[in-house]
């Protein structure tokens, strides 16, 4: 009798995961790829009103020398990536709706938390392409010398988990009312200036600089203006409680978000309104 | 065991609209079953609630014998479906890539996946047109597409909610072949509901008339069409039959005159031999000229009528 490794059966189910993941991706990039024009017109505009903003700054302070600049360019592309997995979200939630394709990813046996996983990982993808090539391009122009550092990834990956929770907060509204609208992008733009992004949120007064650090992405980028300007390490900023925050920060956002989205599926299932647009 | 079965199952909307009201039937496998009504009759509603994309107020739905509310997943690996309209696949991906997507969302990859994919654009006939996008089809090759993608995992059970929808007459002709072939030859069970009468009577082995979410009538079709049994003859005749000649048809019981702007048509039971001596004789009388002369039995269009019309009366009272 030929003996069967029993860990064959779990490979099996993470092969065939893996195969719905790149499935996922793969749809989205495709997509995306159809909307080409309009990507690379929003990057470029972003391109732009970064350096409109630091000709701004440069003019009203008089001297924005380069490590102001890297510390605005931190925030910017952070919040970039950050804001594109937000509405991106959103924006493919209600479209899928509007195109009637929404109910046929619920059809899949497939738990649909995996399959927004999928669409997370893809958002991940585009978004941060869209942030790279910008973020290669403001180096570029600006001759910003970024000490680029292994441990910035983490600490923007962590970020980002923070965003996904944000983001599926807003995409399980999105579930219910179809009709957000501008309001992914309405609030994505107003993290800009709530989360440190372009000022650091250590000059804001004392109730603002509490909310703000409440908000996504705030911690994040603060700690990681402290790696590449401070040049401190992730020792330091355990010790001053920075990552710790960070931590909690985002893993209240993550779960408030899956929860907020399972509980709005929920009712748009009892309503019938998944469908809906 | 049946392919589908539901128990009572009802569904209220938020703001008391119920559009299922303690709705149950069992679709034995390897069955073409047809779930007609008019609009808002709660079709869609049920089709949904199937597949859980509806949660059902109260009652249970079982498919393969698993519980659509507790094992969603192993219910759906079963299920193949085609919601109602041309939005079910993504117009802006081509019909392969369609077929690769909605494969991976049932976990179908590799070779396994392409050769099905193969089969399906050839059985549907869109293997010269599978690299275009699907926003540049026609509305039926866009069904196919829709139909292939939820054939893609080979599921032993379909459920079309208005599969000929807003087709031209040869789409739906051939899209009737399809499904026709599917249940017959690849021993499918398959949930289709319509209101295009003609189509359900061609293809359903059996047929649940509901109205209001509430169940009307379900049976074989042989067995719906004998629900009213008095088999009609019609007597055609050539123009506008005077006022004298009508009356004098209609005082024979259970005679009907109309005219349909050309052709007057008499109508009688087919079983009364005298009424219908009688009728002839005043005919030939008044010298008028007999054109057509035909048994008829009720369509499901006309039993589907007067069971939904019952219906309608009742609630009236």
């Amino acid at each position: 009798m030929i003996k069967v490794c029993p860990c064959l059966p779990v490979l099996a189910r993470g092969y065939r995961t893996g195969q719905l993941l790149v499935g996922e991706i793969r749809r989205r990039v495709l997509l995306a790829w159809s909307y080409r024009a309009s990507w690379l017109t929003s990057l470029v505009l972003f391109y732009v009103g970064f350096l409109a903003l630091i000709f701004f700054f440069d003019q009203i302070a008089g001297g924005y020398g380069n490590t102001d600049q890297i510390m605005t360019a931190i925030g910017y592309l952070t919040w970039f990536c950050a804001s594109g997995i937000i509405v991106g979200i959103s924006d493919a939630i209600v479209e899928e709706a509007r195109n009637g394709t929404l109910e046929q990813i619920y059809l899949s046996p497939a738990p649909p938390a995996l399959i927004f996983f999928g669409w997370s990982l893809a958002e991940l993808l585009l978004s941060g392409l869209g942030t790279a090539v910008m973020g290669t391009a403001l180096i570029f122009t600006l001759q910003l010398g970024i000490p680029l550092k292994a441990s910035l990834l983490p600490l923007f990956l962590l970020t980002l988990v923070g965003v996904y929770g944000f983001a599926y907060l807003l995409g399980g509204l999105a579930l219910i009312f179809k009709q957000v609208g501008d309001l992914p992008g309405f609030i994505a733009n107003i993290l800009i200036f709530l989360t440190g992004a372009i000022v650091p949120v250590e000059g804001f007064p004392h109730p603002f600089r509490l909310v703000a650090y409440a908000l996504p992405t705030t911690q994040g980028i603060s700690l990681m203006r402290a790696v590449l300007l401070e040049g401190k390490d992730w020792p330091q900023l355990l010790a001053e409680g920075g990552l710790p925050g960070l931590l909690i920060n985002s893993a209240i956002y993550l779960a408030l978000g899956l929860l907020a989205f399972a509980w709005c599926e929920r009712i748009a299932k009892e309503r019938g309104s998944l469908g809906h647009y | 065991m049946s392919a589908i079965e539901i128990h009572k199952a009802s569904k209220i909307y938020s703001g008391g609209i119920e559009a299922v009201k303690d709705l149950s039937f069992t679709v034995r496998r390897g069955q073409i079953f047809g779930l007609l009504g008019p609009n808002w009759a709660g079709k869609t509603t049920t089709v949904k609630m199937i597949c859980g994309l509806v949660t059902p107020t109260q009652g249970q739905i079982r498919v393969n014998g698993f519980s659509i509310s507790r094992e969603r997943g192993q219910v759906l690996r079963s299920l193949g479906v085609v919601l109602e309209g041309a939005r079910n696949i993504y117009w802006r991906l081509s019909a392969r890539e369609n077929l690769r997507y909605f494969g991976a969302l049932k976990y179908q990859y590799g070779p396994r996946l392409e050769e099905r994919i193969d089969f399906l654009l050839a059985h549907f006939d869109l293997l010269k047109r599978q690299d275009d996008l699907v926003q540049e089809f026609s509305r039926g090759m866009q069904q196919k597409v829709a139909l292939a993608a939820a054939l893609v995992a080979d599921p032993e059970i379909l459920l079309l909610d208005e599969p000929t929808l807003g087709l031209d007459v040869e789409t739906s002709r051939l899209l009737r072949e399809q499904i026709r072939g599917l249940a017959k030859e690849q021993g499918k069970t398959i949930l289709l509901t319509t209101h295009q009468l003609p189509l359900a009577q061609e293809l359903c082995d059996r047929i649940a008339i509901i109205n209001h979410g509430e169940l009307v009538a379900l049976d074989s079709v042989d067995r719906l069409l004998r629900i009213f049994p008095e088999e009609r003859v019609d007597i055609e005749v050539r123009g506008r039959l005077d006022a004298h000649l009508r009356e004098a048809l209609l005082d024979s019981p259970a005679v009907s005159v109309d005219f349909d702007g050309e052709n007057s048509l008499v109508t009688l039971p087919s079983g009364d031999q005298e009424t219908l001596v009688h009728l002839i004789g005043i005919l030939h009388e008044g010298g008028v000229e007999l054109l057509r002369f035909n048994r008829r039995i009720p369509t499901l269009e006309e039993v589907f009528m007067r069971l939904v019309g019952q219906g309608e009366s009742r609630r009236e009272r």
